[in-house]
């Protein structure tokens, strides 16, 4: 396979999935499949028993080296809908600020034989690592890390785009606002153009647009009006307020001004394009509140969507780590 | 001793000699050079198709001690050095405590005199402690011995205090030595570009450099210190060097070998092996760095062996230590140069000793008749791996660790005596 | 493809299986059966049954309960299980197409009983081959076969329903 080595290092010999750790370099048929998984998820999430037994007997841990409720539960609730054992592990009150290094927080994590570990970590790399280092015993989900990627959050946009609109092939797409901080947005670009879409624009100013970033495959804009014309799809970012004081952006109402979402501003969109956000919403900073509560928003649909693709992912990648496993232990 | 070393192709940037000849040593000395030598009593050699050239002056390497000895020592590093060939070594003054006092100095000659391996001339550091506020007793340094004065990678941010430095410096004609980055724009990880754009990692743009050298060059005209450019990384960088030499400035500059065979593309993947400051650039900025070696804007070539212990390379990326381990490497690496780029063997010698002893007016080691053999013999044929047992360096984070390399040196003899010779 | 052992055509089985349910039904006195089959081919023949006997539909997709899953991997395109009624405590009449080792109905059971607690259920299948790995066997069944290590049966449908005895050309593995 010529694949990027972070490719390789999330599948199996035979193409499976064992660790999801960013959508760069992952081939197209592989992320069909894990859209066509979540969807038969989403029908089981809107079935009265929402349980299925994939995963019982597995033991599931949350490891949270950065706070976030929002993503933390619904991984936690798309484990158990897999029957799996959930265990929650804060490690950024803990033991890594008495100074332990990462690499003994995962010696000492191995007693605890666990098959998955989902991790979301400050740096950028730091799932790779964490991969690297437990293999092949350990499945790793990459739940956010630093600036570098948030592959379930990227599929689940894709996933509400793939419900909501024939095909990326001829879709245009905007994603708008702070991309160069952005985990989701990295991966969003990658996923859009692996799955065929043609026209990615990434809409903001030049303090918050990565180096290079027309080498991804993209449009760059400065202009939200002119980015935004004869669009498909919108997805708006989330603005940190860090970003004002570290000399990114001089105050939000400036950026509200140039990159809001005003109903007159989608109005140069097509008439049916959806909008969405990875949550959670800045009111009046990146949208206007009508906006974001109107027809054209699918932004509560992606949560549930949420659910759907990680239920995809977890299973998938359990299914590649045993069999992987397995693999290893017959050549012993 | 009494050695005949047969038929050697001897390249030697100070005469300009690049031949086949044998070369008697004897009593530690060069007693002849010749197309066919006939000794009798000789030790006899036989180097058919090994080279042979003067030892390496290597103007920067991190012998750990003081202070961080879990990472390596200065018996265990310049040992490592002699087996690269190296017969003279300069140490950074980034120990702990800092080199800015005469006891640290002498500490460090004392160690690596009893270990015998290399000659090691201190650099000093530039201000105390490296802080970059105060100046450190220059002349005292200089009188223990300290060839140069630094302040390692922390750049002096205080315009101020940087004027002070060098016009200090200035008044005893002392060497300055630079490693040119701006320290609000280096805050990142590796090279500002595509790659750095998809890792998510924090870019440190060539800008970070070239501001610096330009400040550099002001200050240095102004106060008429002599500077020395340490690790250049980019090719707008070399263009300024290239020019300032053009107007005359009194300037000299050097490369590590890591920067002359690598590139961004090592980092995929995360591997923090090549997490290194400067950090490893774009492909157009090797080959620039590759033509300022061939028309001399660079005059030298460096090791900037940095060994690091296993811990401080495994984490994620951005929180690894910087720095490579390579003298165990370098030979096997220096080869590869000379083979893939149109650099000779006398210019890159002349890289690793004429110009580096010539800018800090250090005594030629040339191979000349009389002289005390500073030499090193080197089979660029043989084939080794890099176990653990071959490995020199204390450093876990060699490169290439367990690879199978070609080309090794085979003998490095200092001041007369061998301080390093290969076994299988 | 040769084709040996000649198979009876099809909707005199499907007749066959019918009539078979009915008698069970009557014999075991079973009140307000439901008809349940397993995707496809039980699906498509609890069509057919629940019909005839005026009785309710449900389809089952068991893709989730398979055991296979950690070797196999997961089935992407899963039809999705449609029980409209609620199975408590109902008698239910399970369809599938062809039982051969018994684990699909396996999977099938534990599912229907992650929905409730059915007071019976009686199994239908229009045929059953050798290859039991489990004990379970189908209470009405339209054609017994002994088939070689490289022969299976498969049904096609929905409309005409065709059941057919393939030779394994591949080294596939049969549910």
């Amino acid at each position: 396979m010529n694949l990027p080595p972070s490719a390789q290092l999330q599948l199996t010999e035979t193409g499976e999935l064992r660790h999801f750790l960013s959508i760069d370099g992952l081939p197209k048929t592989l992320l069909e499949r894990i859209l066509d998984t979540a969807n038969s998820f989403v029908v089981v999430g809107n079935q009265e028993v929402k349980k299925v037994p994939l995963l019982r007997g597995k033991t599931v841990v949350n490891l949270f080296f950065e706070n976030s409720t929002r993503t933390r539960s619904t991984f936690e609730l798309a484990a158990q809908r897999l029957s799996a054992d959930v265990l929650n592990l804060d490690i950024n009150t803990s033991a890594t600020s008495k100074g332990e290094s990462l690499l003994d927080t995962l010696r000492n994590l191995r007693a605890m034989h666990s098959d998955m570990f989902v991790v979301r970590h400050s740096q950028s790399g730091a799932a790779h690592f964490i991969a690297q280092q437990v293999t092949p015993n350990v499945a790793i989900i990459n739940a956010g890390d630093g600036r570098h990627a948030h592959p379930t959050q990227a599929m689940l946009d894709m996933l509400t785009i793939y419900r909501h609109k024939a095909s990326f092939d001829q879709l245009k797409v905007a994603i708008v606002g702070d991309i160069l901080h952005s985990r989701v947005a990295r991966d969003q670009v990658h996923a859009l153009t692996t799955l065929g879409c043609q026209d990615v624009r990434l809409i903001g100013p030049n303090t918050l647009l990565p180096t290079a970033a027309e080498d991804l495959g993209v449009t760059t804009y400065n202009d939200l009006d002119k980015g935004l014309e004869d669009v498909d799809v919108i997805i708006m970012l989330r603005l940190q307020t860090e970003r004002m004081d570290s000399a990114f952006l001089p105050s939000a109402s400036e950026y509200y001004q140039a990159y809001g979402l005003t109903r007159q501003r989608l109005s140069k969109a097509k008439p049916d394009a959806i909008v969405m956000h990875p949550g959670p919403i800045n009111r009046g900073i990146e949208i206007e509140s009508e906006v974001a509560d109107g027809k054209q928003s699918l932004i509560l649909n992606q949560v549930g969507y949420g659910i759907a693709i990680r239920m995809a992912v977890m299973s998938m990648a359990m299914s590649g780590q045993m069999q992987q496993r397995q693999v290893m232990e017959a050549s012993q | 001793m009494n050695m005949l070393i047969r038929q050697a192709r001897v390249v030697d940037p100070y005469q300009q000699l690049d031949a086949i000849m044998d070369v008697h040593i004897a009593d530690g000395n060069i007693q002849a050079i010749a197309a066919e030598l006939n000794i009798a009593d000789a030790q006899v050699i036989e180097a058919k198709g090994q080279i042979l050239c003067p030892n390496f002056t290597d103007l920067l390497a991190y012998l750990r001690q003081p202070g961080n000895s879990q990472k390596g020592t200065i018996a265990s590093e310049t040992r490592a050095a002699a087996s690269a060939g190296f017969g003279t070594l300069l140490p950074s003054p980034d120990t702990q405590p800092a080199s800015d006092s005469t006891a640290v100095l002498e500490l460090v000659q004392d160690r690596a005199k009893q270990a015998g391996y290399c000659q090691v001339l201190p650099i000093g550091a530039l201000t105390q402690g490296l802080k970059s506020t105060h100046l450190s007793n220059m002349l005292g340094l200089n009188k223990a011995g300290a060839v140069a004065f630094s302040n390692a990678g922390y750049d002096i941010t205080d315009n101020t205090v940087l004027l002070r430095c060098y016009e200090y410096a200035a008044t005893y004609k002392l060497k300055i030595f630079v490693q040119a980055r701006d320290a609000a724009l280096s805050h990142g990880h590796m090279h500002d570009g595509i790659l750095a754009t998809q890792l998510g990692l924090n870019g440190i743009p060539v800008i970070a450099e070239t501001l610096a050298i330009s400040r550099h060059l002001q200050m240095m005209q102004h106060t008429g210190v002599s500077c020395h450019f340490q690790q250049l990384s980019s090719a707008a960088g070399v263009e300024m060097l290239r020019q300032a030499k053009a107007q005359g400035l009194a300037i000299s500059a050097d490369v590590d070998l890591a920067h002359l065979c690598y590139t961004e593309q090592q980092v995929q993947g995360y591997s923090s092996q090549y997490h290194v400051q400067p950090p490893l650039r774009h492909e157009s900025d090797r080959q620039a760095l590759i033509a300022g070696l061939a028309d001399g804007t660079i005059d030298a070539i460096v090791s900037a062996h940095q060994p690091h212990e296993a811990a401080a390379k495994q984490a994620p990326f951005a929180d690894t230590a910087t720095g490579m381990a390579i003298y165990d490497i370098f030979m096997p690496l220096l080869l590869s140069l000379a083979a893939e780029t149109d650099l000779s063997l006398l210019q890159l010698t002349a890289a690793l000793s004429k110009q580096p002893r010539t800018l800090l007016g250090l005594e030629a080691n040339g191979l000349t008749l009389g002289a005390v053999a500073n030499l090193c013999l080197i089979d660029p044929n043989l084939s080794w791996q890099l176990t653990s047992t071959a490995q020199q360096s204390q450093g876990a984070n060699q490169c290439l660790q367990n690879n199978s390399l070609t080309g090794r040196v085979t003998l490095t003899l200092q001041h007369g005596k061998a301080t390093w010779q290969a076994h299988d | 493809m040769a084709q040996p052992p000649q198979l009876p055509d099809t909707p005199s089985l499907v007749a066959d299986l019918v009539q078979q349910v009915s008698q069970l039904i009557k014999h075991h006195q079973i009140q307000d059966p439901l008809v349940i089959g397993i995707h496809t081919g039980g699906a498509w023949l609890a069509e057919t049954l629940a019909k005839t006997l005026n009785a309710p539909l449900g389809k089952l997709d068991i893709s989730f309960y398979r055991d296979d899953f950690t070797q196999q991997g997961l089935n992407p395109k899963v039809n999705p299980s449609s029980l409209p009624f609620d199975i408590n405590n109902r008698h239910i009449i399970l369809v599938d197409d062809v039982l051969m080792t018994g684990r699909t109905i396996r999977a099938a059971l534990n599912e229907l009983f992650d929905y409730g607690r059915p007071a019976s259920i009686k199994l239908a299948t229009l045929c059953a081959i050798n290859g039991r790995q489990l004990p379970i066997q189908a209470d009405a069944c339209a054609l017994e076969l002994q088939v070689t290590a490289n022969q299976y049966l498969q049904l096609e449908g929905p409309e005409p329903l065709q059941l057919t005895l393939i030779e394994r050309t591949t080294d596939e593995s049969a549910s």
